[in-house]
């Protein structure tokens, strides 16, 4: 029995095997202390936990934030909405103090919240939102925002959503959640292949590449009506489509030159042009946020490397210099980092990257990492990430640290892509 | 007439990674081509017994099938070698002997790398047997060609053995 013990401790303490190509990227950020508490009128207490908890693991899971225990509370919140006393928060060390009074008007959920920073003994802020009939989790999310952004400045992305693949067998269906894994829906089903989804820029609409007849090709995909349109069907490679920032066009990787160049899709005029001539691979464009430049993968100099070319004279330069496969480029809402997918030998690392290609950062690695996508205000990180043949979505912050899992070990997952 | 779909295909790889593929490839390339098309459909009929390529062929109307219909790759290189030329001349004579057959070229690779660059890698594959075909004098106007990238390995599995069958380009009849 006891050797079971020393056996059974020994597996869980073993550090996890390290990783022998890249250096982890090991930051300083350390989390903003929370103090947060609700107060609501007896009849209320489900919609009271229910803001608790949604607004509680919205600001955790942001890693921007570490909610202190409410055991470790001076004060109560009855006397705290009458008078701050700063003291007794700075004690427990909470560099943030958040309240909330819920009451509700009709059939609506009122939220009354103010922030403070207990250090400074000042009021950060103080604001008043009002959930539609039944959409308490939505209004939960958006205390959660201005909270986020009071204590950063940083929006926050909350209330945003995911979509995700499924695959079963050879087909693939098309899942919708929120940011919180909450709400989850399977809006397209039984896709033959379904690669790349991508949201418009006002998130009504998924940009992807699935296989009819087993031939690719680039479609639309209304989420509203779940109406999909064929934009690209050319001969060969049809593949990676991404909508600029405005809306105005989706750059996609086509093959009917003869070679895999990155295309531009007039969305107005319907139009098609070629942006890259190279006869290397040219393929996953991804814009940056202010739509004058797409960074991509090309195996021009040999190996795939990720460069960037300028829309308006077709200027191209080299982003990463660092290793010898370098794909995947997603091009950070922010526009100061671009992520990417890196290969050594047999390991694989989720980077990100300076957009003039400078401060490579490697942040997590191990398993089969795939498909870096961006929460809308550029703190996050979504991937996909196989392991023994499971695949999963995962979160990590653009600072790194410690991954999340945020789809089920039983169910296949690949292809996030965050909404705006 | 289909000589599509390969799980046969994949067993025959097996036995022909490594040092034995470029060995095994020549040997059915040299039955096929040295011999006339008559020879061939009787030895290896209608494709209800395995060859000793494995390809289910289903043989044909008009002059036999080649033995393989499979080419394969180094990792992250669409570059044809001596074997695969073999292999395509063979296809390329039987196209020609065929004129009205049309043929979809499926470029693949295996599970490493990303799987959107994997997707242009395998249409890179699958352009260069197309080139290859069109220089033996194969017109292009009855080639296809489509990438799969990553997402239909014939082997599932790690490992360089599996990875080898999974870097390859089929030549199927559509």
């Amino acid at each position: 029995m006891r050797f079971l013990l020393i056996a059974l401790l020994t597996l869980f303490f073993m550090p996890p095997v390290q990783a022998a190509e890249f250096d982890i990227y090991q930051s300083g950020f350390k989390p903003l202390h929370l103090a947060w508490m609700v107060a609501a009128p007896t009849d209320e207490s489900d919609a009271k936990q229910l803001i608790h908890d949604v607004v509680r693991h919205d600001l955790n899971s942001s890693r921007s934030f570490s909610t202190l225990d409410p055991l470790s509370f001076l004060d109560n919140i009855e006397g705290t909405l009458k008078h701050v006393e700063y003291a007794d928060w700075r004690i427990i060390g909470a560099d943030i103090l958040a309240v909330c009074q819920l009451k509700r008007s009709g059939k609506r959920l009122q939220a009354q919240v103010q922030v403070y920073d207990p250090f400074r003994s000042k009021l950060l802020s103080r604001f008043q939102l009002t959930a539609a009939p039944k959409s308490e989790r939505t209004l939960a999310h958006a205390i959660a925002n201005r909270i986020y952004q009071t204590a950063t400045g940083i929006p926050g992305y909350f209330n945003s959503h995911i979509l995700y693949v499924r695959k079963h067998g050879d087909l693939a269906d098309l899942i919708y959640m929120d940011q919180d894994g909450a709400n989850k829906q399977t809006v397209g089903r039984n896709f033959t292949l379904l690669l790349s989804p991508d949201w418009s820029p006002n998130n009504q609409r998924v940009a992807l590449n699935t296989y009819v007849g087993d031939r690719p090709r680039l479609e639309i995909f209304d989420l509203a009506t779940g109406r999909r349109r064929t934009f690209g069907a050319f001969k060969g490679l049809n593949s990676t489509p991404e909508w600029s920032p405005d809306g105005h066009f989706i750059a996609a990787a086509l093959s009917y030159t003869g070679n895999t160049e990155i295309h531009l899709y007039n969305t107005r005029t319907k139009k098609w042009r070629q942006l890259t001539h190279n006869p290397a691979i040219d393929t996953t464009p991804t814009w940056s946020p202010d739509g004058k430049w797409i960074a991509f993968t090309s195996d021009r100099n040999g190996t795939p490397q990720i460069y960037r070319i300028r829309i308006s004279d077709g200027e191209v330069q080299r982003v990463t210099h660092s290793g010898s496969y370098n794909t995947s480029p997603s091009w950070s809402p922010r526009g100061d980092r671009i992520a990417l997918i890196a290969r050594k030998s047999w390991e694989y690392a989720l980077a990100t990257v300076r957009a003039d290609g400078g401060d490579l950062r490697y942040l997590v690695t191990t398993g089969h990492i795939e498909s870096p996508s961006w929460s809308p205000n550029g703190q996050m990180l979504l991937f996909s990430r196989e392991v023994k043949g499971v695949r999963r979505v995962y979160r990590i912050p653009s600072w790194g640290g410690r991954m999340e899992a945020i789809t089920g070990p039983g169910k296949d997952a690949s292809d996030p892509a965050w909404s705006h | 007439m289909n000589y599509k779909k390969y799980s046969m295909a994949g067993m025959a790889a097996i036995l022909c990674t490594g040092l034995l593929f470029a060995g095994c490839a020549k040997k059915e390339v040299a039955m096929t081509s040295s011999n006339g098309s008559q020879q061939q459909m009787s030895t290896s009929g209608n494709g209800t017994s395995a060859s000793t390529s494995g390809v289910n062929s289903s043989g044909g109307v008009n002059g036999e099938a080649a033995s393989s219909h499979s080419v394969y790759f180094a990792f992250d290189s669409s570059a044809l070698d001596t074997a695969a030329q073999s292999i395509l001349n063979a296809n390329a004579a039987w196209l020609k002997a065929n004129p009205g057959k049309r043929i979809a070229i499926e470029g693949n690779c295996d599970e490493r790398g990303s799987r959107e660059y994997n997707l242009a890698l395998g249409q890179r594959r699958a352009d260069s047997v197309r080139t290859y075909l069109v220089k033996q004098g194969v017109d292009a106007n009855r080639i296809d060609t489509v990438s799969f990238g990553e997402e239909r390995p014939v082997c599932k599995g790690t490992g360089e053995a599996c990875w080898a069958q999974n870097r390859r380009a089929d030549i199927v009849t559509r």
